[in-house]
């Protein structure tokens, strides 16, 4: 069922709004929206797994300006707890480098899921790892150990994915047709001239850069002749086995004689011999091809249902500044669709986005933790690493099926009880709130819905409610997050 | 009877407290068993696109050994269904319901829809609506289960095990399917068998998070309805799981169901690794005893519930594949194949005509569909469900498949 967002059908008032001369600017410190703390709020759940009450704090003495700027620059973010900063040590330090070349210690799919949710929690620039999370979900690679795609692979093209999170499209298309993880998944390490293999070609311009419908059949079969040539082999540029930080242990290498040099046609081009950059470079001059990565972006982080309107406005930015990512995310966020009160709640948060939350909130960093939310990301349907086709994970309503639901509701059951049961140091307290409120601020949602507070205040008024208070904190945790305000984003 | 909205609003009025709803209609509902329906349908969906041609194989014709010089079957890689054809050896215990004297194996031949699409999403969507125009977007048998609520009693018409998430067949508009990885985890974290003081206040104020919402179809009325079913299902399915063993296979737990007096009728598993590009022989020959292994398991556990009468099983996948193999041992995205039904009920026996591998009978290397899916689906829903399948699906031709 696709939920009708209102945006398209409020055109009328778009026209009348006062902030609409503003996009695709900037939107200045002090200006027109000074630190709403509720639109800041909307922000953070959608770009950064969520605001703490101290970031909260921060940018609503800036601005709302303030906080995208930081965001899509890649800034840290100030007023984060002490703990957001990266002190700790990686869980693993093996496996932050691009892969090991030794065999004997190729890491698990639990250590590098681990190393990314560590990641995820701790970051000072959250959008950066949300960026990540959307490009492995539209790169969908899964963990197939048996055909090369193992976890030095999947880390490898995990760190290419962080490298360009905010940077260009165009670098990261090139990048993906020459990553072995993708290549091996999709079969593009045994594509020869003499029997192309269409694999690639095809999810290359269905799923990746065009959609559906902006290609023909004769184009997939041509596209599989230019990406003909790569195959996979080990990597022998520096063989310093101990510097594992020299490269990757294999590499797709170009063999020129197994490359198709006929002359090829792709979306009605001029028949020439191609070479597989070339083809990227086509498919991405196409008029679809900003507009596909545009809409994407725009369901994503703002709304399944964008307008036209709005999505041209996200390709304009990517077509002006040659596929830079950051102009186009803050496109995005300082728009008139993103703020409006249609976008709020209008997106179900994944079962990542709603761990890392859970995570960030309750300060919960050790490794343990980071078990327990894999164990519960793996029960509500998202297992990093191993998406379940190259078409990525569900999304919105996709997620919440009975299963769904039922692994959110428990592992809020889960972490609120670690929240309760945790010692505290001397000096410290543990964070909690007398309010539903409250709560709902601990966790990034500055208004909760009524039904939810009186739901809420229903326990917390009950003559059977306990005394103590770490049952009823664990309650209000429970409460919040299975709410549908935490549920959505 | 009355479909789960107007449930929970009769609940509501007849409740004195009515703003504690879900629970309390759960609990009831849950009470009461219903009778397990006369016929029950296990879909077995092939994921990647099954190679049809090396599974119901034409393996003396010279246009297919010609095709398919390394990838191709011979005759000992098959079991003869006559006529030149012969079943891939995985097979084994589907096989054996072809030569049992009841004849309980229908194979219909090169199943598809006109102008195939090679992407696996837009096929297997098209596979799922049962729509090659986009005329629908919901499941086939999703609106199987909305056409019939009003009359179908039962918290969980629908189940799709092993997975999360719902698979588009089983969507409609009513929510009358549950999906879920296993029955065992489908449970409370906040027990009080895991030392809750508090649960049923919990749960009350769980309940109380959809007080008063309107059923507007926002998302968030959505999610409320999501956790609605949710609530139901595991109220039903933990009264299932007290009358099964555990560690059941996906296919038994879909048996374990269908037997569990909650209305299920319908089930839906998944077998994949048919994306067969490279190496086709060895993966394709893994998924095959993978189906056959849980088309038997699913057989024998409806044996011993005592419903093995009612059950047909029926599998579909997102394409067939290229008649010509590839450089890599393998077979890119094609279009039509066999569809697989099976069951006591079921009118063994070859259906339509065996595709023309000729090259010039092929459209760019594939077969050319000859058997619209929604006639098979029409058949399944006219013949074992009793349902008229012109609103649900079109006005297609049906084949007698189900007695």
């Amino acid at each position: 069922v696709t939920h009708k967002s209102d945006i398209s059908a409020t055109s009328g008032e778009e026209k009348s709004f006062p902030g609409r001369k503003i996009i695709g600017r900037e939107l200045e410190p002090g200006g027109r929206l000074p630190g709403d703390r509720s639109l800041i709020a909307h922000l953070f759940r959608r770009a950064a797994f969520g605001a703490t009450p101290a970031v909260l704090k921060y940018y609503a003495a800036r601005s709302y300006g303030a906080a995208v700027e930081d965001l899509v620059r890649g800034k840290s973010i100030a007023g984060a707890p002490p703990s957001f900063d990266q002190t700790l040590d990686p869980v693993n330090d093996l496996v932050f480098n691009v892969g090991t070349r030794n065999p004997f210690s190729v890491p698990s799919l639990d250590q590098i899921q681990t190393t990314w949710v560590e990641r995820m929690v701790t970051t000072t620039v959250p959008l950066v790892e949300r960026m990540t999370l959307f490009l492995h979900n539209h790169w969908a690679t899964a963990y197939r150990p048996g055909d090369s795609v193992d976890t030095p692979e999947l880390q490898t093209q995990n760190n290419v994915f962080r490298d360009n999170a905010l940077g260009n499209w165009s670098t990261l298309c090139h990048s993906m047709i020459e990553d072995v993880a993708l290549s091996c998944w999709l079969n593009n390490n045994v594509n020869v001239k003499a029997h192309p293999n269409e694999n690639l070609a095809r999810e290359f311009m269905e799923l990746f850069t065009l959609g559906p419908g902006n290609y023909t059949e004769t184009d997939v079969r041509e596209a599989a002749r230019a990406l003909t040539g790569y195959r996979f082999a080990y990597n022998l540029q520096g063989t310093d086995p101990v510097n594992e930080a020299m490269g990757p242990r294999y590499v797709m290498i170009f063999d020129p004689t197994q490359h198709d040099d006929g002359d090829i046609s792709i979306f009605g081009s001029q028949a020439a011999p191609m070479m597989p950059h070339q083809f990227v470079d086509l498919a991405l001059s196409q008029a679809a091809a900003p507009m596909f990565l545009a809409r994407k972006l725009a369901q994503t982080f703002v709304t399944p249902d964008p307008s036209p309107d709005f999505v041209g406005r996200i390709a304009a930015s990517l077509t002006a500044n040659k596929w830079e990512l950051a102009p186009a995310l803050r496109t995005i966020f300082s728009s008139f669709e993103f703020r409006s009160e249609a976008a709020r709640s209008a997106v179900v948060r994944s079962p990542t986005e709603y761990m890392i939350g859970i995570l960030r909130a309750l300060n919960r960093t050790s490794s343990d933790d980071y078990s327990v939310a894999l164990y519960w990301m793996n029960h509500a349907g998202q297992e990093l690493y191993n998406p379940p086709n190259v078409g990525g994970w569900p999304k919105n309503m996709g997620w919440l099926g009975a299963g769904g639901v039922l692994a959110r509701y428990n592992a809020g059951v889960t972490f609120a009880d670690r929240h309760v049961r945790s010692t505290t140091l001397p000096g410290q307290t543990r964070l909690r709130s007398t309010t539903p409120q409250g709560w709902g601020e601990i966790f990034g949602i500055t208004n909760l819905a009524q039904a939810t507070v009186d739901a809420m205040n229903g326990y917390l008024n009950d003559p059977t409610a306990s005394t103590d208070q770490n049952v009823t904190d664990a309650a209000m945790i429970t409460l919040v997050l299975a709410s549908p305000d935490y549920m959505l984003a | 009877m009355m479909n789960r909205r107007e449930f929970l609003k009769a609940a509501t009025l007849a409740s004195a407290a009515p703003l504690w709803v879900r629970f309390s209609a759960t609990a009831a509902e849950a009470a009461t068993e219903v009778p397990i329906p006369d016929r029950l349908l296990l879909v077995v969906y092939l994921g990647g696109g099954n190679d049809g041609l090396n599974t119901v194989v034409p393996y003396q014709d010279s246009a297919y050994t010609k095709a398919r010089p390394t990838v191709g079957l011979r005759a000992a890689d098959v079991n003869s269904l006559g006529g030149g054809l012969g079943l891939h050896k995985a097979l084994a215990r589907v096989y054996s319901l072809w030569t049992s004297p009841t004849h309980q194996l229908a194979i219909v031949q090169n199943v598809g829809y006109p102008n195939p699409n090679y992407s696996h999403f837009e096929s297997t969507y098209i596979w799922e609506t049962g729509s090659a125009t986009g005329r629908y977007h919901t499941g086939w048998l999703g609106r199987y289960l909305d056409a019939t609520d009003a009359t179908s009693p039962g918290p969980v018409r629908a189940i799709a095990v092993g997975m999360d998430a719902l698979p588009r067949t089983l969507i409609g508009q009513d929510g009358n399917g549950v999906a879920l990885t296993s029955l065992s985890d489908f449970s409370f974290a906040d027990r009080p068998s895991n030392g809750y003081t508090d649960t049923a206040l919990r749960h009350r104020a769980f309940d109380a998070l959809g007080a008063g919402a309107p059923d507007d179809g926002s998302l968030r009325s959505q999610v409320l309805q999501a956790e609605d079913g949710t609530v139901r299902a595991i109220a039903a399915i933990s009264g299932a799981t007290a009358k099964t063993k555990t560690n059941l296979t996906d296919a038994q737990t879909v048996a374990a169901m269908f037997a569990a007096k909650v209305g299920t009728e319908i089930g839906f598993i998944e077998v994949g690794g048919f994306d067969t590009h490279t190496d086709e022989k060895a993966f394709q020959a893994q998924g095959l005893q993978a189906v056959d292994k849980a088309i038997g398991e699913f057989f024998d556990a409806a044996k011993t519930y005592g419903i093995a009468d009612r059950v047909t099983v029926m599998t579909f996948t997102d394409f067939g594949r290229r008649v010509g193999e590839n450089a890599n041992v393998g077979t890119d995205h094609g279009s039509s194949g066999p569809l697989l039904v099976m069951g006591p009920n079921v009118n063994g026996g070859i259906y339509g005509n065996r595709p023309d591998l000729s090259p010039s009978a092929l459209q760019d290397g594939n077969l050319v569909p000859a058997i619209n899916m929604a006639s098979v689906y029409s058949s399944i829903i006219s013949q074992a469900f009793h349902t008229d399948p012109v609103p649900i699906l079109g006005d297609y031709p049906t084949i007698p498949l189900i007695r």
